[in-house]
């Protein structure tokens, strides 16, 4: 081969590395940045469906009761199922979560708020994908149920 | 002389056709690998993206009328029984705008809080007494006669909340829809 053929295949190659490096560039430089927004929204809706699922229910077989009502007899420190309601609260949160299957998945904590009062129910996260409902009325005022995974 | 000046030229003719035999060969195999890598790429972004859907089916199908509690005309966020056993008779009757709406998936329910008694399908009968609500199952024809867990399929799941408008009451159930690769 001559020395004209060689410089020629050469110079092609450098070219061939320039492309191929550009392309890998936009392959994992701008196209392959992850996009995570989707599985947040997935997430949250997740988190709300439970939430709302677990707000929903009765719960005290002897005396069915709503859960977010057992939540408020926790707030007002009253008993419930001959118990007291926050422990009461917190036993039948782990069989609930359980059976969800949330437990196996996730860690989680459930928490309710009142103006500047807080209680945990279970608490295993500090950061994490959130969801609140807001219950109560005017007579007995507002508090938050929140739920957040991680 | 002649003869050997047009024999160097064949030679050099030669030369130049062998190197570029063996640049266009390196050239092919560079695409190919390319190509290669490039096309598992895209196939799991495929993947990825019908994720993605699944998981906004996930998210809408609860919310959807043949399967959201009204009150007054107003969406409560749980999902009416009695709904669903329409829904499921529904589905054979309409078997065509049901294939277009929900596509070749497997929807199914499965109540987890009060556990049942019974795991048995949810139909107008075994209302009282049953945990199984399979809604929507349609398979691929290229999967006919093949056991639905040998079949490639793409899982989503969520919790819901069931209401129950004969003893009004409420329950968790499971929300699973899996979508069949086509």
């Amino acid at each position: 081969m001559k020395n004209g053929q060689i410089e020629m295949i050469g110079l092609v190659m450098v070219v061939i590395l320039i492309v191929i490096s550009a392309l890998l560039y936009l392959k994992f430089g701008i196209l392959g940045k992850k996009e995570v927004k989707q599985e947040t929204t997935i997430e949250t809706s997740y988190v709300i469906n439970t939430l709302t699922a677990l707000t929903n229910i009765q719960i005290c077989e002897s005396n069915p009761i709503k859960f977010k009502d057992v939540v408020s007899a926790c707030l007002n420190q009253q008993n419930i199922c001959e118990t007291e309601a926050c422990n009461y609260l917190k036993t039948q949160t782990e069989i609930i979560m359980g059976s969800i299957g949330i437990s196996n998945k996730y860690k989680y904590s459930l928490f309710i708020e009142k103006e500047n009062n807080r209680i945990d129910i279970k608490k295993q996260c500090d950061f994490g994908t959130k969801a609140d409902i807001k219950h109560g009325d005017q007579g007995v005022g507002y508090y938050t149920i929140n739920l957040q995974i991680c | 002389m002649g003869i050997l000046k047009h024999k160097q030229g064949q030679l050099q003719v030669q030369e130049t056709i062998i190197a570029v035999f063996i640049f266009i060969i390196i050239i092919i195999i560079g695409m190919s690998v390319f190509f290669k890598y490039q096309e598992s790429s895209i196939q799991q972004d495929v993947k990825n993206f019908r994720l993605a859907q699944l998981g906004n089916s996930i998210l809408t199908l609860p919310d959807t009328s043949e399967f959201v509690y009204t009150e007054d005309g107003k969406k409560i966020s749980a999902v009416d029984t009695t709904k669903l056993l329409s829904l499921k008779s529904l589905v054979n009757k309409k078997k065509n705008y049901y294939i277009e709406k929900y596509g070749y998936k497997n929807i199914t329910i499965i109540e987890v809080y009060p556990k049942p008694e019974n795991t048995q399908e949810c139909t107008e009968g075994t209302l009282e007494n049953c945990g199984k609500w399979s809604i929507y199952n349609e398979i691929p024809q290229k999967y006919q006669g093949i056991q639905t867990s040998n079949i490639p399929k793409l899982r989503k799941e969520t919790p819901i909340s069931l209401y129950y408008p004969i003893t009004e009451k409420f329950t968790i159930g499971i929300l699973i829809v899996e979508e069949y690769q086509i």
